[in-house]
């Protein structure tokens, strides 16, 4: 069973071998689920997977339209807040990434 | 038809190609699972989460390993998923008694003392165990897999086999 194709010489590898494929023997005698079951499966998967990211569009599209219309309504009725607020964030943007870049580097070097 | 050519087919879509492929590997999946679980039922619930995963990830596989590695790697997946969700380790450890005593009547006494002892490992421990003595993966794809360190891996199949070849009777060298 290795991968690699090499007999398993060792004691505990025979052994661990004959084991495992004593428990495993059942499954040989087994045959796979036919063709229409696993077609059924992918149809019902690849549909579930298509409506959640349906969903996760919609979701996300209305979050950003709520997150652009609330800045921009920010910016035409306090534009001094606005500017405030924009320069807080690329500050802590900048600071954040630095703050990754470093740990990264001593993650490295351990 | 072989792999690749159905690999590329269902990257395009084609669902039943996809279906043929998940058929050939269905059995040699399942027969993973049992060998890293000890139980054939929790074999047969993983090896359908197995496939479920396979669908829905079809588009990722890079062929940068065998197809049957990849499956490997996400039924290994599932398998640590299952034991952190549900903490079933002792509920997990009476199913693998049960399975051994059903294989216990074609195996050599000392076969079947050394699966008593594997199956006695914790679960964290007996899987890089399989993966590198009966599949012979690599500690740095094993580490992968179960998103371990490899100097993790290492020091839990050293101890492991140090315990199992006491057992066996063999010297430790």
């Amino acid at each position: 069973m290795r991968r690699d194709g090499s007999g398993a010489g060792e004691p505990l590898e025979r052994a661990l071998r004959q084991g495992l494929e004593a428990m495993t023997s059942p499954v040989e005698q087994e045959s796979p689920p036919d063709l229409g079951a696993l077609l059924m499966l992918v149809q019902d998967v690849q549909r579930a997977q298509r409506q959640a990211l349906r969903r996760d569009l919609v979701l996300f599209l209305a979050v950003a339209a709520l997150v652009l219309s609330g800045g921009l309504w920010v910016m035409m009725n306090f534009p001094l807040h606005y500017l405030v607020a924009q320069a807080a964030l690329a500050v802590a943007l900048a600071a954040g990434a630095a703050m990754w870049r470093a740990e990264g580097r001593r993650a490295s070097h351990e | 038809m072989d792999d690749t050519t159905l690999i590329r087919q269902a990257q395009c879509g084609d669902q039943v190609a996809l279906a043929r492929l998940l058929q050939q590997h269905y059995l040699p999946v399942k027969k993973y699972l049992v060998t890293i679980t000890f139980d054939r039922s929790l074999a047969e619930d993983l090896t359908q989460e197995t496939m479920i995963r396979a669908i829905e990830r079809i588009g990722q596989f890079q062929g940068r390993s065998r197809f049957s590695t990849w499956l490997f790697s996400i039924a290994t997946r599932q398998y640590l998923d299952w034991l952190r969700r549900q903490k079933r380790q002792r509920q997990a450890e009476a199913r693998v008694a049960d399975e051994l005593r059903l294989a216990e009547a074609e195996l050599a006494p000392e076969v079947s003392r050394l699966m008593a002892q594997v199956a006695a490992l914790p679960r964290e421990v007996a899987l890089p165990v399989v993966l590198k003595h009966y599949y012979g993966y690599t500690y740095e794809e094993i580490a992968e897999w179960m998103e371990i360190p490899v100097g993790t891996v290492k020091s839990r199949i050293f101890n492991a086999v140090r315990t199992l070849r006491r057992g066996l009777g063999e010297d430790e060298a």
